[in-house]
């Protein structure tokens, strides 16, 4: 038992003595919160429960969405087929074809996915759980040199880190809002989801959701492998004391989880008619000019495109990555979203076939693990100069994520090379 | 708790560590078992399961009863939603469609029926004291 278990322990016995001489209590019988509280903060299975429902919420998320992705996908492909055979103007013809069905519906095929999130993580706050994984995983957290309570702007981090990282705001030590700030922008947010679904549909067929679940866990594991360095280098403040109250559990109102899933929605849907509209242009400009050396699109190497990948392409040909993927990656630091949305318009409508063709499982768990890691979207660097108040900590956020982005491909592709 | 309600956990424990085992080693090992799928994380939720089932007999606490069988019943469900989801895709897509039954699927009667044991127990017991209170 250490130091802080004995505090923590005489405070508890102390707190015992006051109740019993100052509370009368009288026996009633538990309610049915009580029962699930005994479990779910049991000592032993508390966290073993927490990644079982982390389980069922990405299970739910990614088998329910399914069928819904593949109706937007069979959509988007009859209207581009429509509008490249329909419009008498060929520029516009692959404008509208390409740019708007093939680069923007090709992101939009993975919003059921993400919504389906939405509505599992609004179930969890509904029902009240996440004060109790927050304080299950307090003692884990607290190894890393974080609280409990960083715990859920880490799980809201997976919606989206903007909303995540205004989350930290109910952390009183502003050390330790500091560090939850840092690493949050490590947690797998919703805008990577479209990468993971795609690249594990191609090369983990049968195995998607464990290993779209793996990559989760990375971010977590990398997020307190971080937060312990990021303490012990940069502050010498004790952590703050732990102190939450835990509502009651509830039967989660559908109507609250699916306006809030909505809302959410309805923030994807804005950035996509503004944010991911305009990227999906740019990439389309990108990938299709000059229109007469790329035979309208069709030959990708000779565009402008190619010509930004080639450049990027020796930092990233070590990871086994090629000019298209540098591209990709590039696009995705305007939103995450961009990244499949660029592999639609770099492999015009068979990206499938073109992913498989151009990646291994190895190096297609490395582009997974990279989109994972490397650079914060424009909106996250945003929300973290308001939160941070200094450019110092937003370009330490920026390197660090591209050097750990990096070394971790790198080390997936090695490790996969040796096996 | 009452004895039924402890050998009910304990044989849901048994039942549902063997299935948790052997779909993590389906998963893991990539062996072929009838009516199991290969799911490494999908084993472990049930491993998880059957501890706290097994720890409900061990502390004698009906409160393991009833998350144990919620979780369980959450799982069955879940499934249940995914086979649905998969004969919409292949209406959709107008392809073939085959599905596979999850034991977890199986199981969901008995998660129900822990689920309401609480209660149910409760009433059966108020029911029989009155019963026997007539009867005296």
């Amino acid at each position: 038992m250490d130091f802080l278990d004995e505090i923590v322990g005489a405070r508890y016995e102390l707190i015992d003595k006051i109740v019993s001489k100052s509370v009368e209590k009288k026996l009633k019988q538990k309610t049915v919160s009580d029962l699930i509280d005994t479990v779910v903060l049991d000592k032993y299975l508390g966290i073993p429960i927490f990644l079982t429902l982390m389980w069922a919420v990405f299970r739910f998320a990614f088998d329910v969405s399914q069928c819904f992705s593949d109706a937007i996908a069979s959509l988007f492909s009859i209207a581009s087929n429509w509008a490249k055979l329909n419009i008498p103007c060929k520029v516009l013809a692959s404008l509208v074809g390409d740019g708007v069905f093939g680069g923007l519906g090709f992101i939009l095929v993975y919003l059921p996915p993400i919504i389906f999130v939405f509505v599992a993580l609004g179930i969890l706050e509904d029902t009240g759980y996440l004060p109790r994984a927050a304080f299950v995983m307090d003692r884990a957290m607290t190894k890393i040199g974080l609280h409990g309570k960083s715990f859920i702007p880490m799980l809201l981090g997976f919606g989206c880190n903007v909303p995540a990282i205004l989350a930290t705001r109910t952390i009183k030590g502003d050390v330790d809002r500091k560090i939850s700030i840092i690493i949050n922008p490590l947690m797998s947010c919703s805008a990577r989801l479209p990468v993971y679904v795609l690249f594990a549909g191609v090369f983990f067929a049968g195995y998607e959701g464990a290993v779209i679940v793996s990559m989760y866990i990375l971010g977590i594991v990398l997020a307190a492998i971080m937060a312990t360095i990021v303490r012990r280098a940069f502050f010498s403040e004790e952590l703050s004391p732990f102190l939450m109250e835990m509502p009651d559990f509830s039967m989660p109102s559908m109507r609250s989880v699916l306006s809030g899933a909505w809302l959410r929605t309805q923030i994807f849907l804005k950035k996509a008619a503004t944010i991911l509209f305009a990227g999906a242009m740019v990439m389309w400009y990108l990938t299709h000019f000059p229109w007469s050396a790329t035979a309208g699109g069709k030959l990708i190497g000779n565009s402008y495109a190619a010509l930004i990948g080639h450049v990027v392409e020796p930092l990233i040909r070590p990871l086994g990555l090629n000019w298209k993927a540098g591209v990709a990656l590039l696009s995705g630091f305007m939103a995450k979203e961009l990244v499949v949305g660029t592999f639609g318009l770099l492999y015009s409508g068979n990206v499938c076939a073109g992913i498989r063709h151009d990646f291994n499982p190895v190096t297609a768990l490395a582009m997974m693990a990279i989109t994972l890691i490397y650079l914060p979207c424009l909106g996250t660097v945003g929300v973290l100069k308001s939160e941070l108040g200094e450019w110092k900590w937003v370009g330490f956020v920026v390197l660090y994520e591209l050097v750990l982005a990096y070394v971790v491909a790198g080390l997936i592709v090695c490790f996969g090379r040796v096996m | 708790m009452r004895v039924y309600e402890v050998v009910y956990m304990l044989l849901l424990s048994i039942v549902t560590l063997i299935f948790g085992i052997a779909e993590t080693l389906s998963g893991i090992f990539k062996i072929n078992i009838n009516y199991i799928p290969p799911d490494v994380f999908g084993g472990f939720a049930l491993i998880v399961i059957s501890l706290i089932f097994l720890r409900g007999c061990i502390l004698d606490d009906e409160a393991y009863l009833f998350v144990g069988s919620m979780l369980l019943a959450i799982f069955g469900l879940l499934y249940v939603l995914v086979i649905l989801a998969n004969a919409m895709d292949s209406l959709i897509s107008r392809n073939g469609y085959s599905f596979a039954i999850r034991p977890e699927i199986l199981l969901l009667p008995f998660s129900v029926l822990g689920v309401l044991s609480i209660r149910l127990g409760d009433n059966l017991k108020d029911k029989t004291e009155k019963l026997w209170g007539r009867i005296k």
